[in-house]
């Protein structure tokens, strides 16, 4: 345990949290974990609970998927314990669900001297070649990750109108080439899955089929340099929550064969007026900052590289 | 229940930054978007919608259990549409345990509607976690189908 809580305070597996507006992504791509890895995987297994480990053990006779079981709770314990400070090892978090299946952390360390838990929201996704796992401070998060080349075995417009909304179907029906017209489904599905992660309550209380995403054809398209997106704006027609959340969304290539949706809440500003949570010189909470990093959770972290940005919506504040 | 009308910015462009953050102490590097991918262009105008928020619907219970024909059914089309084995599809096996993603499930929904000539809703899908759970499914709007 001394050896494992030594590993967790070497600095560089220590990130300041998350900003206002900022969102940390950490993406973990199964293939940087090949084969001969299974030692790997042993470390891995450690840092689990045992109820997470028993569950690897039923849940699957297949390899595979009790490997993307185990990376999946793993990311999700190795990023959490990143943000606090070296205190808290990753085996010793715990999760706890609401009454919709969200999950929630608890920390096992309350306080210590100046240091408390910071108030962290997450979410995950996983497709066999990705998982992904979003970070937030205060604001609620919700990610979605898809394959590009996804296999679909039903008619593509069927699927459209019945998940999707009717004038998104509409959209999406004018698409002539077979090969767009999947890929601007699965930008959709993952906006759309996104925001019902972020909000968090279920399907039932969010149908996919009562809101609507739009893409504003309007704004010119234009290539810009490194370190600077320019995106086409998404608007979503009124949230499905009844509260006045206000949430932006980033559509996104973490990768070339991938297609990922962050959806996150906006918060008003006085959230963060308080203790030292305020950066100095950040002002505008409403614009969207995304840092990606390609992570072998333990062993090694580094910018993900190739990441394209797609669109963006503006900010839904009135 | 709130509606509104959302007006699209038209001309605008709203950028994404991704600064460096530099707090005192430890200077972040950011992984950057090197530049965007030019979005299609589309040829319509854009859509403005009047939303009606989602009512809250009590699901309903699962009631009937299934019986060994339609179970063996159901987890033929499951194991068909995951590109699995179906003896690997065992009564209580989680669909994501299986490998399914959101996607899967609504395309089982809709190969098990084909299958079995009836119409699942969203909330019943909501409640499938198991196998059994979709052969009860099932079962219960087949039954209720002849009655």
């Amino acid at each position: 345990m001394r050896r494992r809580l030594a590993m967790w305070t070497a600095s560089h597996l220590m990130r300041p949290l998350p900003g206002p507006g900022e969102v940390h992504v950490w993406c973990l791509f199964p293939e940087d974990i090949t084969g001969e890895d299974t030692a790997l995987c042993k470390i891995y297994k450690e840092l689990l609970s045992p109820s997470e480990k028993t569950d690897i053990a039923q849940c699957s006779s297949n390899p595979k998927m009790q490997t993307q079981k185990l990376l999946a709770r793993t990311l999700v314990r190795t990023t959490l314990a990143r943000y606090a400070s070296g205190i808290v090892a990753p085996s010793s978090l715990r999760f706890t669900k609401n009454e919709f299946g969200k999950p929630n952390v608890i920390w096992p360390v309350k306080r210590l001297d100046d240091w408390r838990p910071p108030s962290l929201c997450f979410n995950l996704t996983h497709t066999q070649s990705l998982l992904m796992c979003a970070v937030t401070q205060k604001a609620e998060v919700g990610i979605d990750v898809e394959e590009r080349e996804r296999k679909f075995t039903r008619d593509l417009m069927a699927l459209a109108r019945r998940q999707l909304s009717p004038e998104e179907a509409d959209w999406l029906s004018q698409f002539t080439d077979p090969n767009e017209q999947r890929c601007q489904f699965m930008q959709l599905w993952t906006l759309k899955e996104a925001y019902v992660k972020a909000l968090g309550k279920g399907i039932s209380k969010a149908p996919l089929k009562e809101f609507t995403f739009t893409f504003d054809a309007s704004s010119p398209t234009v290539l810009r340099n490194l370190k600077q997106a320019v995106t086409i704006p998404i608007s979503l027609s009124r949230a499905v929550d009844n509260s006045d959340d206000a949430w932006q969304f980033l559509l996104l290539q973490p990768s070339a064969s991938h297609y990922a949706s962050i959806c996150t809440q906006i918060l008003p500003s006085s959230t963060f007026e308080q203790g030292s949570l305020q950066l100095e010189g950040w002002s505008n909470h409403n614009n969207l900052q995304v840092q990606l990093w390609r992570t072998v959770p333990l062993v090694r972290d580094e910018e993900l590289e190739g990441a394209v940005a797609l669109a963006l919506s503006d900010p839904l504040s009135s | 229940m709130a509606s509104s009308v959302q007006a699209l910015a038209s001309g605008s462009i709203a950028a994404v930054s991704l600064a460096s953050l530099a707090p005192a102490s430890q200077k972040l590097s950011a992984a950057s978007f090197n530049g965007l991918r030019a979005f299609p262009m589309l040829k319509q105008r854009p859509t403005v919608i009047r939303l009606v928020a989602a009512s809250s619907r009590r699901p309903p219970r699962i009631s009937a259990s299934a019986d060994a024909e339609t179970f063996q059914v159901v987890s033929a089309v499951i194991a068909e549409q995951l590109a699995i084995d179906v003896n690997d599809v065992r009564a209580e096996s989680k669909f994501t345990d299986l490998g399914a993603d959101s996607l899967d499930t609504v395309e089982i929904m809709m190969a098990l509607e084909e299958k079995f000539d009836i119409q699942l809703d969203e909330d019943n899908a909501e409640q499938i976690v198991t196998v059994q759970h979709a052969a009860d499914l099932i079962q219960d709007v087949v039954t209720a189908k002849k009655a």
